[in-house]
C-alpha cells in the first residue's frame, strides 16, 4: 500500500513539475511537424498575406501553323489588396432649427451611399449642437477637431488663417470648382491656396406680408421695384396699429446687412473685395444709402427702434408676424415655411433708383477638412462628396431647405426646394445673384468689430449718437486702427 | 554578564522609543496625503497648472492655435492703456465695480432680511425657506431669458407695475444707462442663497442672550443691533466675500442679455455699446472671439491680484467688526 502510494505520488509530481517522457516528447514533436508543414504547404496554395487574386479571362491573338487565331485564354492576376478601414469623424449643422429630424438627415440620407460606395471608409456623425464653433477652437487647440466641419464668417475665416484647415487645391481640380459662385470662392481662399468648399448659398431677398398689403389697399412688389417705390408702399401702410402679435411696422431695418444697400447706391463699404484696409463708408454714396435707412427708423418711423422691438432677434423678426417688409435670407425659407401662418412671399430686393442697381450679399458658409486629420485622402474625398450636387439636392429638399451653391442646381431650387413647393417666389433668391458680393470682412476683423460695433449699437440700436456723427467715429477709429497694424 | 554600558543603554533607551514615534508619524502622514491625493492631483492638474500655463501666456501674444510668441510686458502696458481701441479694461472694470459695489449689498441685505423674517417661530417655515431658495439653484440661462422678458419695455413685468404707478418705465436693455440697472436689479434673484446661510448663522444664536438683554430692559431694536448683529458677523463675512467673489465673476446674464439688444448678434456681446461689457465678458471676448489668449490671460492675472486685493481688504477690516464666539468666551487673543 505504500508503495502504491508512493508511484501515484511520485506520477502527481511528474504530471505538476509537467516532465515529459521520451515518448511523448516524441509523439508531440511529431505532431507539432506535421502542423508546420502541413501550414506551409497551405501557404503555398494561398496568395500572399494582403494580396487577392482574380481570375480574368482574355482573348490573345496567338499563331498556330503561321495562321493567326483568336483564343480566349484565363489566367490569375493578382489586384491591390482591400483598402485598410479608416474611420473620420463629420460634424453637421443645423440652421433650419428643426432639431433632431435635421439631423437624421444626416445619418439617413446623406452618409449611407458614401459609405456604400467606400465600404473602407467608416463616417462618425456627430451634431452641432450647444457652443459647437467654441468647441471646435478648443478641439483644434487640443488637436482632436473633427475630421470635417462646418464654418462661417469671421469664427470660421480665423481657424482657416491659424492654419486649423487642409489645403485643398491639390486634391480638387479647377473643373470641379467651376459650379460655384466666385464670391462665395473668395472667402475660401487664403491666398492661392483654397481652404473650404461652400456648404450653401445665404442671400437676401424683400419678404412681404400679403395680408397687410392687401389690407392698405397695395400692389405686391417685383423686380420693377426700386427704393422710391418701397418707400411709397411704406408711406401708404403708415401706422399699422397693434395686433394680438404686438405693435405693426411697415418695414424693419436691419442694421447688420447695411452693405446690400451701400453697394447698390454705388458705394463701397471697404477698399477690397475682402480683407479690407480701409473703410469707405464715410463717403458720399454709402451715406446717402446709409441715411436712406436710418431716416426709415428715426425720422419717418416706417421701421421699429432698437427698444420697440427689444428681445426679437434679426433671424427671428420675421417670424413675430410685426412687419409688412423684411429682408429675408434663403436660409431661413423652411423655416418660414413651417412657421408663419398668414400670406407672404418673395421679391428681388428693391432696385437702386439712382444706379438702377440691385445689391446682394453672400456669407462664408462653408465646410472644410481638419489640418490635423489623420486621413487627408478619405477627408477630402467625403468633403467633395457631401459639396456634390447630390448632396445639395438632398440638403435643399429636406428641412434644412439650404439654397445649393452649385450653379448647374438653380433649376431645382426653383421648382423642388421647400419654398418651391409651398408656392414661394424663391426665384428672387437665384436673380439676386449676379450681383452678390461676400459679406465685407477686415484684416484683423475681430478687432476691427471690436471698435465699430459699440458705436454702430450706439446709431442704429439705442439712437444716442446721430448717422454722421456716428460713422465720422467709426470710420476715423477703424482707419487709424488698420493703418497701425498695415 | 559584566556590568552593562550606561551610554548604550541610554542610547537604546532614547532610540527605541524615537523610532517608533517617527514611523508611526511617518505612517500617518503618508495615510492622509493618501486620502487627500485626489483633490492635490486634481488641484495641481485642472487648477494650479492651467493657473500657471495662463501666466506663461500672459507675457506671449498666443492664439493657441498656433505657437506663442514672447512679448515681454507688453500686453500688461497694453492692458492699462487708457484707449479703448487699444484696450477695454478701465471700461470694463468700471462697469463690473458697478454691479459688484450695487449687487452685493442688495443681495446680502435681501437675504439677510429674509433670513430674519423666516427666523420666527412660524407654521409652514420650511415651505417658505424652499421657495426663497428655489430661485438661487435655477439654471441661469433659463433665469436671464426670463428676466429679458421681465424689463421688456413694451411687454414686461416691471414697466406693467411702473405703468401701475403712473411711471413710464425705460428701455432697461437697449439704454445704456439703465442696463447696468437692470443687471443689479437681476442679481436679486441670487439671494436665497445668502439667505439660508444667515438662517443657520441666526439659529445658532444662544437664546439666552436674547432673555438676558430682555431683562435688561433692551427693545426689538436694540436686540437686533447688540445681540443678532454681532453674533452674526461671521455669518454676514462670509456671505459677503462669497457674494463679492461670486458677483466679480457675473457672465451669464450679460450673456443672454446681450443676445435680447436690439437684435444684435453675439458680436456685441456686453451691449448696448460696452455698457454691460463685465470684465469676465471682456475676457471671454478675447479670448475665444478674437483668439487673444495672451492678452487675455494677462486680463485674467490682473483680475486675480484686484480680487484678492480686494478681498484681504475685507478681510483685514473684519477685525473691526467680525466677532468669534471663541473670542468672546476667552479663546484666542483672550480680548
Amino acid at each position: 500500500m505504500l508503495e502504491l502510494a508512493y508511484l501515484l505520488n511520485q506520477r502527481r509530481v511528474k504530471m505538476e513539475q509537467k516532465t515529459l517522457s521520451r515518448r511523448e516528447f516524441l509523439r508531440m514533436a511529431t505532431v507539432a511537424a506535421a502542423g508546420t508543414v502541413g501550414a506551409a504547404l497551405a501557404g503555398c496554395a494561398q496568395p500572399a498575406p494582403g494580396v487577392v487574386e482574380k481570375v480574368v479571362k482574355e482573348t490573345v491573338v496567338v499563331e498556330v501553323e503561321g495562321t493567326p487565331e483568336v483564343v480566349e485564354v484565363t489566367k490569375i492576376v493578382e489586384v491591390a489588396p482591400p483598402l485598410e478601414t479608416v474611420e473620420i469623424v463629420y460634424l453637421g449643422a443645423d440652421e433650419s432649427g428643426a432639431g433632431a429630424v435635421a439631423f437624421d438627415v444626416y445619418t439617413d440620407q446623406v452618409i449611407p451611399p458614401f459609405i456604400e460606395e467606400n465600404p473602407h471608409i467608416k463616417v462618425t456623425f456627430e451634431p452641432a449642437v450647444g457652443d459647437w464653433d467654441d468647441m471646435i477652437i478648443a478641439d483644434a487647440a487640443a488637436g482632436t477637431a473633427p475630421d470635417i466641419f462646418p464654418h462661417w464668417a469671421e469664427f470660421g475665416r480665423r481657424l482657416m488663417e491659424e492654419g486649423q484647415m487642409l489645403a485643398l487645391q491639390d486634391y480638387i481640380p479647377q473643373e470641379d470648382l467651376d459650379d460655384f459662385l466666385e464670391q462665395q470662392l473668395i472667402a475660401c481662399r487664403v491666398g492661392p491656396s483654397l481652404f473650404a468648399l461652400p456648404r450653401y448659398i445665404s442671400t437676401v431677398a424683400l419678404t412681404y406680408n400679403k395680408d397687410y398689403l392687401d389690407e392698405a389697399g397695395i400692389e405686391y412688389p417685383d423686380e420693377t421695384w426700386d427704393w422710391t417705390d418701397l418707400e411709397n408702399a411704406l408711406q401708404q401702410l403708415g401706422e399699422m396699429g397693434t395686433s394680438e402679435r404686438g405693435t405693426l411696422f411697415p418695414y424693419y431695418v436691419n442694421p447688420w446687412y447695411q452693405p446690400v444697400f451701400v453697394w447698390a447706391n454705388g458705394g463701397e463699404w471697404m477698399n477690397k473685395e475682402y480683407m479690407g484696409t480701409k473703410m469707405l463708408i464715410d463717403q458720399p454714396e454709402a451715406m446717402e444709402a446709409l441715411r436712406w435707412q436710418y431716416d426709415m427708423i428715426y425720422r419717418h418711423g416706417y421701421a421699429p427702434t432698437g427698444e420697440e422691438v427689444e428681445g426679437l432677434g434679426w433671424w427671428e423678426a420675421w417670424q413675430s408676424g410685426r412687419f409688412a417688409f423684411y429682408e429675408g435670407h434663403s436660409w431661413q425659407v423652411s423655416e418660414f415655411v413651417s412657421v408663419c401662418d398668414w400670406e407672404w412671399d418673395y421679391a428681388p430686393l428693391p432696385k437702386n433708383p439712382n444706379t438702377g442697381e440691385r445689391g446682394g450679399i453672400v456669407f462664408n458658409d462653408s465646410q472644410s477638412v481638419y489640418a490635423g486629420t489623420k486621413h487627408p485622402v478619405e477627408a477630402v474625398e467625403f468633403l467633395r462628396y457631401v459639396s456634390s450636387p447630390e448632396v445639395e439636392k438632398i440638403m435643399m429638399t429636406s428641412v434644412h431647405g439650404w439654397q445649393p451653391c452649385r450653379r448647374s442646381l438653380d433649376e431645382e431650387w426653383i421648382t423642388e426646394s421647400a419654398g418651391a413647393k409651398a408656392g414661394k417666389n424663391v426665384k428672387a433668391f437665384i436673380d439676386i445673384l449676379p450681383t452678390v458680393r461676400q459679406d465685407p470682412y477686415f484684416m484683423n476683423d475681430a478687432q476691427v468689430k471690436e471698435i465699430y460695433e459699440p458705436i454702430w449699437d450706439q446709431i442704429w440700436v439705442t439712437g444716442d449718437i446721430g448717422l454722421d456723427e456716428g460713422v465720422q467715429r467709426i470710420v476715423t477709429s477703424v482707419n487709424e486702427y488698420l493703418d497701425s497694424v498695415a | 554578564m559584566g556590568a552593562i554600558d550606561s551610554r548604550l543603554f541610554k542610547r537604546n533607551s532614547i532610540a527605541k522609543p524615537h523610532r517608533q514615534r517617527s514611523t508611526l508619524a511617518r505612517r500617518e502622514e503618508w495615510i492622509g496625503w493618501l486620502f487627500v491625493s485626489p483633490w492635490v492631483i486634481g488641484f495641481v492638474l485642472l487648477t494650479a497648472g492651467p493657473m500657471l500655463a495662463s501666466l506663461g501666456l500672459s507675457f506671449t501674444e498666443a492664439t493657441l492655435l498656433s505657437p506663442p510668441r514672447f512679448v515681454g510686458l507688453d500686453n500688461y502696458r497694453m492692458l492699462f492703456s487708457t484707449d479703448e481701441v487699444k484696450s477695454l479694461f478701465w471700461k470694463s472694470l468700471s462697469n463690473t465695480s458697478y454691479y459688484v459695489f450695487l449687487s452685493v449689498p442688495l443681495t446680502v441685505a435681501l437675504g439677510f432680511a429674509m433670513a430674519l423674517l423666516l427666523n420666527q417661530d412660524l407654521k409652514g417655515q420650511g415651505i417658505f425657506r424652499t421657495i426663497y431658495y428655489l430661485p438661487s439653484i435655477m439654471p441661469p440661462v433659463a433665469v436671464a431669458t426670463v428676466w429679458t422678458w421681465v424689463f421688456n419695455k413694451q411687454y414686461g413685468l416691471l414697466n406693467a407695475a411702473l405703468a401701475w404707478v403712473g411711471i413710464e418705465g425705460p428701455a432697461w436693455l437697449t439704454s445704456v444707462e439703465w442696463s447696468k440697472p437692470a443687471l443689479v436689479i437681476s442679481s436679486v434673484w441670487t439671494a436665497g442663497g445668502g439667505m439660508l446661510v444667515f438662517l443657520a448663522g441666526l439659529q445658532g444664536v444662544p437664546t439666552d442672550l436674547y432673555d438676558a438683554a430682555k431683562v435688561d430692559g433692551a427693545g426689538v431694536w436694540s436686540r437686533f443691533r447688540h445681540v443678532t448683529l454681532p453674533m452674526v458677523s461671521s455669518t454676514i463675512f462670509f456671505v459677503l466675500v462669497t457674494s463679492i467673489i461670486t458677483s466679480f465673476q457675473v457672465f451669464v446674464i450679460v450673456f443672454v442679455f446681450s443676445g435680447a439688444v436690439g437684435g444684435s448678434q453675439a458680436g456685441s456681446l456686453g451691449g448696448p455699446a460696452n455698457s454691460t461689457l463685465m470684465y469676465v465678458v471682456y475676457l471671454y471676448r478675447l479670448a475665444f472671439k478674437q483668439f487673444r489668449m495672451g492678452f487675455a490671460s494677462a486680463l485674467a492675472w490682473i483680475y486675480f491680484v484686484i480680487l484678492m486685493v480686494f478681498t484681504a481688504l475685507v478681510f483685514k477690516s473684519s477685525s473691526a467688526w467680525v466677532y468669534y464666539e471663541g473670542e468672546l468666551l476667552g479663546g484666542g487673543d483672550g480680548k
